[in-house]
């Protein structure tokens, strides 16, 4: 027995086995990152879902049964690695098939804020910003209790920075903010990575469980409602006292007329 | 290089008449001049910003919609001048230094 889900591919409706499923998000995904920010890459992404639901058409050849991840599979190596989508700068191409060294490189773009939600004690501050420096987690927590300790001004400081700081949700996102080259394996990695803690997350207990969403996902969310108000309310108030300082210096000014 | 070469093979696919992507991308790798399909998209892509190419989308009565690709004028102004770029680089090549099996005509 297999969990399928049904998906719309080209018009055309395809029932896809649960790991087919994820495999062709994450393929879709990473073929998303990999043309951001190149000439048409909606164009070529919505014509390679179309091509895609031609070659499942192909694989099932008429048969009413859920695609398999060996079909999947199998098609996203007929279309090649997300990679392969980059036009590369040079028109002079090395053997057909055969990468430059350079690609590698080039492709490691910056890394990115996000915190994680793969390594995170509490809201995946720590993690994220590790990543961004490229230091050890334990390093940036110890930072925060310090500044704890010493200041008093970590909690918060944690809470805006969980508050402005957005979470990790998609594999691109995790590539990005591990600033890792965006091919189909690191894609798959990451996916996979992202199934064991979430596998890991329902292990523990629901108390637990429930405490760290909420520090995760409710505070954050109220923070930044509550981060918005307060911006609007400094804003009201200075309009207002702009108005009222206005309106008393034109009474004076109408006083001083009615005293001379 | 090898990418001026594919410019060249998408062209004269064309020149017979206007295809769709997946016809260019079989067409090519009947002849073994395509590997994985992804390099075709961001080509046909500069082709068609540059010029030389248009396209229309087409519903299909099968399958999904599809995107049928057709010369412009431009194209085919650079056709042929790729064409003779190509027969003079093989003729170039070709007089170098013989293929073994081809026997010397001089």
């Amino acid at each position: 027995m297999m969990e399928t889900r049904s998906i719309s591919l080209g018009n055309l409706l395809f029932p896809m086995e649960l790991p087919a499923f994820e495999r062709l998000g994450a393929y879709l995904d990473a073929l998303r990152l990999a043309l951001r920010g190149s000439d048409g890459a909606d164009d070529i992404v919505k014509e390679v879902e179309y091509r895609m639901a031609e070659l499942f058409q192909d694989a099932l050849a008429g048969a009413s049964r859920a695609l398999h991840l060996e079909d999947v599979e199998r098609i996203c190596a007929q279309l090649g690695d997300p990679s392969d989508f980059q036009e590369a700068p040079d028109s002079y191409d090395a053997a057909p098939g055969r990468r430059r060294a350079g690609d590698e490189g080039q492709q490691r773009g910056r890394r990115r804020w996000y915190r994680d939600p793969d390594e995170r004690v509490l809201a995946g501050v720590a993690s994220g910003i590790a990543y961004r420096f490229g230091v050890d987690p334990i390093v940036i927590r110890a930072l925060f209790i310090a500044l704890f300790v010493f200041t008093g001004t970590g909690v918060l400081f944690y809470l805006i920075l969980a508050a402005i700081m957005p979470m990790a949700k998609t594999a691109s996102d995790r590539l990005a903010m591990k600033g890792d080259p965006v091919t189909l394996e690191s894609i798959i990695d990451s996916m996979e990575s992202q199934i064991r803690s979430r596998r890991n997350g329902q292990a523990q207990r629901p108390w637990v469980q429930r405490w760290r969403n909420f520090v995760a996902q409710t505070l954050p969310e109220a923070l930044q409602v509550l981060g918005k108000g307060v911006l609007w309310t400094l804003l009201a108030i200075a309009v207002l006292s702009v108005l009222v300082l206005g309106a008393f210096i034109l009474s004076t000014a109408v006083g001083f007329n009615g005293l001379f | 290089m090898r990418k001026g070469v594919l410019e060249l093979c998408i062209l004269r696919i064309l020149r017979k008449g206007e295809a769709y992507t997946s016809d260019i991308v079989d067409a090519l790798k009947a002849v073994d001049l395509l590997v994985v399909e992804g390099t075709i998209y961001p080509l046909l892509t500069r082709m068609k910003n540059a010029g030389t190419l248009t396209y229309r989308w087409a519903e299909s009565s099968s399958g999904p919609p599809r995107k049928y690709y057709d010369l412009t004028p431009e194209g085919e102004a650079l056709l042929a001048e790729l064409e003779s770029a190509w027969d003079q680089f093989v003729a170039s090549v070709n007089s170098l230094d013989p293929a073994p099996s081809t026997s010397r005509t001089s």
